[in-house]
């Protein structure tokens, strides 16, 4: 199966004037075939978002791509288009939710405009028809009576309604792929399940791939087909989900199941991996990982692991454990 | 909402009305006697002066002071001018039109242009344009405004001859001239005057709008709006100028008063014949009537005005409601 979104060397930097440049996110490489769900793992800091706003070029200023970078959708390199260009796959082609709901919906714009513009910003469709699709959408996403709430300020709506709002305005365009960006984390627990079983029946009946950005291995379960595992900028291992929670092989994914506190068993101490990620620009040398790795040997300090597929689909980056079962 | 207005409505009736009373009583305390302003050496009899004092009222007690004050303002009477000799109503009427005209095309600009120039500057922060302007407002901001109109006065009035230096309108434009002359007369008697306002103050709405729109134009909702695809116009106008108008409401009902009560200086240097120039002149010759009814149309005026952005807060921010 071909991908239809296909990210290649992606490499983003910063350069602040008079200082050496800093790499959050560096040679990442990935690709989301249709219909499927992709799931980006990673703590807090390790690049995992910034991936995601590369794809659609919304890096925020003072970001820059690297040379090689490639982000291939449908043909198409996005990484070489300005921002006229790209416009077009925004939304309509690629569309993207994002962690705050609260804070991502403008607060003085009803949030049926908001949907309506993102029908209008790719097709001229007449205003009636728009807002009768914003409340169809509305529906779609199950917000009970979406002919009032289509009036609705953000305000008036709670955490999860908003979430599924920005839903909405993700499907408006049709989009062949949702990049989801920690959709959950700012939600309740309870709601945080609803909307992630909304997003999976919805890129079931709309047979829409979905790279779902989280830090929770948990939400990934029973939902991803497949995990990639991102640590300080790169990615450390790559399987199908099933593999991966069956036989995870970097000692930061076996760390990070470590840190998941267990339903069906008794909870002694929950284990952590030692340490936290440095900030980007401090990174160590050969595996960024070794640090914090209760397995280094003298080769991860020196030599960077190269990303290694044992069978087809599983692929890990790490001297010590790669092809070797758990 | 009608009740918050009702309310709202009532707070300012009654701060109106506290505010007022203060100006007369103050008025009465403050030292300096009227009659002494007026008479100043000239030989004057006894009897003459008790009589003055008779009309004018100025030995009542402070009591009665009130009370008259209070009596006549009910019926819209706010006394006779001790200097002009004619009802304070009468004169403040003939002076609003010309400080309304002034103050009013002075907001206009500020809140068009300035805004405008407001939202630009923070949009193209790094460009030579932006930072021409920034410097500027600044310089005219930092200027005295008299300093200003005089300089403008020098340049363009004496030196070029291109428009008057002073005053409301042509006293020889003949009285039956046609609407255009007419016209066209008012236009080059603002011409200094407005510019002289406008260059003075034009900074404070400038940086006003461009903090605001600094702050929305980093916001979450302008990154998820541009995810979805929408028009770099639509994202200037929509989701960033629209949601930093809230501190632009404030900073119209702070200047609101400025409509009324002029700019003292600027009237005094182009011989405008406005409230502000009124102010001065009362002030100077104590007349106290003048003094208490013009402060009076001042407090009301920033009472209207804070009445004024505080609904049009409910109009530009929808979440006030839920507060």
């Amino acid at each position: 199966m071909t991908d239809l979104l296909e990210v290649r060397d992606l490499r983003i930097s910063f350069a602040p004037p008079g200082a050496a440049p800093i790499v959050p996110v560096d040679d990442v490489s990935f690709g989301v075939a249709a219909g499927e769900m992709v799931a980006l793992v990673g703590e807090s800091g390790c690049g995992k978002s910034l991936t995601g706003l590369a794809i659609l070029r919304l890096l925020p200023r003072g970001a820059q791509l690297g040379p090689k970078s490639a982000i291939r959708f449908a043909g198409v390199d996005l990484a070489t288009l300005s921002e006229t260009t790209v416009r077009p796959y925004r939304g309509a082609r690629i569309a993207m939710v994002f962690q705050d709901p609260m804070s991502s919906l403008n607060p003085v714009m009803r949030v049926g405009a908001q949907i309506v513009e993102a029908i209008q910003a790719h097709a001229s469709v007449p205003f009636s028809t728009a807002r009768a699709r914003a409340i169809a959408l509305l529906a779609e996403v199950g917000i009970a009576d979406p002919a009032d709430r289509v009036d609705a300020w953000p305000h008036q709506l709670s955490g999860g309604m908003r979430q599924r709002v920005m839903l909405a305005i993700a499907l408006a365009g049709e989009p062949d792929v949702l990049i989801a960006d920690e959709p959950t984390t700012a939600l309740d627990v309870t709601v945080q399940a609803q909307i992630l079983e909304l997003l999976d029946t919805l890129r079931r009946t709309r047979q829409m791939a979905v790279l779902l950005i989280t830090h929770d291995l948990g939400i990934v379960a029973g939902r991803a087909d497949r995990v990639l595992v991102m640590y300080a900028g790169r990615i450390v291992e790559s399987a199908p989900a099933s593999t991966l929670f069956a036989a995870p092989q970097h000692p930061y994914t076996r760390g990070l199941f470590g840190s998941i506190p267990r339903l069906d068993g008794p909870v002694e101490r929950l284990a952590s991996i030692a340490g936290v990620v440095p900030p980007p620009g401090q990174w160590p040398s050969g595996c960024r990982f070794h640090p914090r790795c209760p397995l280094a040997v003298a080769a991860c300090v020196a030599t960077r692991p190269p990303l290694v597929a044992d069978t087809a689909a599983h692929a890990t980056a790490c001297w010590v454990t790669a092809g070797s079962p758990t | 909402m009608t009740h918050w207005l009702v309310r709202r409505t009532l707070d300012a009736a009654l701060s109106t009305l506290g505010g007022v009373l203060l100006l007369v009583v103050l008025v009465q305390v403050l030292p300096g006697d009227p009659l002494a302003a007026v008479i100043r050496d000239f030989p004057t009899d006894p009897a003459t002066l008790t009589a003055l004092r008779e009309r004018w009222g100025t030995d009542l007690p402070l009591g009665t002071v009130v009370a008259r004050f209070v009596g006549g303002a009910l019926r819209g009477d706010l006394g006779t001018s001790l200097a002009a000799g004619r009802p304070v109503t009468t004169v403040l009427a003939e002076r609003l039109g010309p400080t309304l005209l002034l103050g009013g095309l002075t907001l206009l600009v500020h809140f068009t242009i300035g805004l405008a120039l407001g939202l630009w500057t923070a949009l193209h922060p790094r460009t030579l344009r932006a930072r021409v302007i920034g410097g500027l407002t600044l310089v005219g901001y930092a200027l005295p405004s008299f300093v200003i109109g005089l300089i403008l006065v020098w340049l363009f009035a004496l030196t070029w001859g291109w428009f008057p230096p002073a005053g409301y309108s042509d006293p020889l434009l003949a009285s039956d001239a046609g609407l255009g002359a007419v016209l066209l007369d008012r236009v080059r008697h603002l011409a200094l005057p407005l510019t002289t306002m406008v260059l003075a103050t034009i900074a404070v709405p400038i940086r006003h709008q461009r903090a605001a729109v600094d702050e929305t134009r980093e916001a979450p909702w302008v990154v998820a709006a541009r995810a979805r695809g929408v028009s770099p116009a639509r994202l200037a106008v929509h989701h960033i100028w629209r949601p930093a108008l809230t501190p632009i409401v404030t900073l119209l009902g702070l200047w609101l008063p400025m409509l009324v009560g002029g700019a003292v200086f600027v009237e005094a240097v182009f011989a405008w014949p406005g409230i502000g120039t009124l102010i001065a002149e009362a002030t100077a010759q104590r007349d106290v009537p003048m003094v208490v009814g013009a402060g009076a149309l001042l407090i009301l005026t920033v009472q209207v005005g804070s009445l004024l952005a505080d609904l049009l807060y409910r109009v530009v921010d929808p979440a006030q409601d839920a507060a």
